[in-house]
């Protein structure tokens, strides 16, 4: 598929520091767009921190983030979800319902039957109603990656996924890389984190950090 | 795509309402907390009628301020840790209005309800009637304001380890002016004086943290999240 300007993620000269540590000193990347773009790298290397600074939660110190073209702040901010390795789902509240105000807040359909259908997908629908604070690790992945399987998530320009496989069981892997081929043919780009040594994706580029 | 702003109202109204209902141990603590503190002070005093008379209206509003100031705090503090503060900051909705909302739901589901114990602890401690009803309107009122200032300290110590020391420091010097008013209005009532001047201050004091007070929060929750 061939890349325009608009459809572009490009880093230039990026430096960034957090603390008294440098983690990118003159960083240049392109990223593949649409495509899935695999960013490896020891711990410590930045990887999060390269994914957090594209999705604006850090401020680089140098150098141009190009976001799709010039695609200001906030139509950015709509444009893409960022999965972080650790859940952001609240304690207090059931599976069901953390999802349900997730959609809420970013102004989509409030639905309830498409979070069934994306937790039935991932294979814990059973437990929609259980507290999170009451489910295990690879529940709660489950039910933070169940976020991508909206129609809404297909319809943005990016996701960016931080060690999405971890924690997650074969069947769940499965389904992820099903969830993320079919955002791809959509168009869609993916900034993925990860240790694994094989990748069953067909297009894909390898960023190493 | 389409962005629907009502859902985003109607999810923070319902994450908000559910956190509070479903962690309601903060409520009942802040409850105990007051009648401790009621129960407590007449026992210090003694039991002459005419020194609680004189101090009864300020235990019962030292009451209800020491035992709200721990859970200010904590507006921010659990969505930050898991995760939700970042949510709010992905949200179409602007920060400062989803403060706003977050601050009206904290005010109108855990502060409010407080309101019904002024009267009991009031009867309690001899308090008049006149006084109580007067009570009732500066705490509903005043108590938007300490929410807002508590939103504000909140915000600032979100990066900082030991928060719950600073942050009753913070809001206590901030909270002066509210105090001021609300007692004015109480003694102008007292003295047979027109109370609605100290309460149009007092409104005035509460209008004026409606407005700078989400701008200030949403500026130090920006700044813990892309520190």
């Amino acid at each position: 598929m061939k890349t325009t300007l608009k459809n572009n993620m490009i880093l230039k000269d990026i430096f960034l520091t957090r603390g008294l540590k440098t983690i990118f000193s003159s960083l240049n990347i392109e990223f593949l767009c649409p495509g899935l773009n695999i960013i490896k790298g020891e711990n410590g290397s930045g990887k999060t921190s390269l994914l957090m600074m594209i999705s604006t939660l850090l401020q680089e110190d140098r150098g141009t983030i190009i976001r799709f073209g010039k695609l200001k702040k906030n139509d950015w901010l709509n444009e893409h979800i960022l999965i972080k390795q650790n859940s952001s789902l609240s304690d207090e509240l059931t599976i069901e319902e953390n999802l349900k105000i997730w959609c809420g807040l970013k102004g989509w359909d409030l639905n309830t039957d498409k979070i069934e259908k994306s937790l039935k997908n991932f294979g814990i629908l059973k437990y929609k109603n259980f507290l999170v604070s009451e489910c295990s690790s690879g529940i709660k992945k489950k039910a933070e990656l169940s976020k991508l399987n909206f129609d809404e998530s297909f319809k943005l320009k990016c996701w960016l996924l931080d060690e999405p496989l971890n924690h997650l069981d074969q069947n769940g892997k499965l389904f992820l890389k099903k969830i993320m081929d079919k955002f791809i043919n959509m168009n869609g780009t993916i900034l993925q984190t990860s240790h694994e040594k094989k990748i069953n994706h067909k297009n894909f580029k390898i960023i190493k950090l | 795509m389409k962005i629907n702003f009502k859902n985003i109202l109607i999810a923070l109204v319902e994450k908000e309402f559910k956190s509070y209902l479903r962690s309601i141990n903060n409520f009942i603590n802040m409850i105990v907390f007051m009648i401790a503190i009621i129960i407590l002070f007449p026992l210090t005093v003694g039991p002459s009628e005419e020194k609680l008379t004189l101090v009864s209206n300020a235990i019962v509003w030292i009451a209800l301020i020491v035992s709200i100031i721990p859970t200010l705090d904590k507006i921010y503090i659990s969505d930050y840790k898991n995760g939700w503060l970042e949510q709010y900051y992905y949200s179409p909705l602007l920060l400062e209005i989803i403060i706003l909302i977050k601050c009206f739901v904290f005010w109108f589901f855990l502060i409010i309800p407080l309101t019904i114990f002024i009267p009991i602890f009031s009867i309690l401690l001899n308090i008049p009637l006149l006084i109580i009803f007067w009570n009732i309107i500066i705490f509903a009122i005043g108590s938007l304001g300490f929410c807002l200032i508590g939103s504000i300290c909140s915000s600032l110590t979100l990066g900082t380890k030991s928060n719950n020391l600073i942050s009753p420091l913070l809001i206590l010097p901030l909270a002066i002016p509210i105090f001021i008013f609300g007692n004015g209005v109480v003694e102008a009532v007292k003295s047979n004086y027109d109370p609605l001047p100290n309460l149009y201050l007092l409104i005035t004091v509460c209008l004026i943290l409606l407005i700078i007070s989400p701008l200030i929060s949403a500026y130090s929750i920006k700044i813990a999240l892309t520190k």
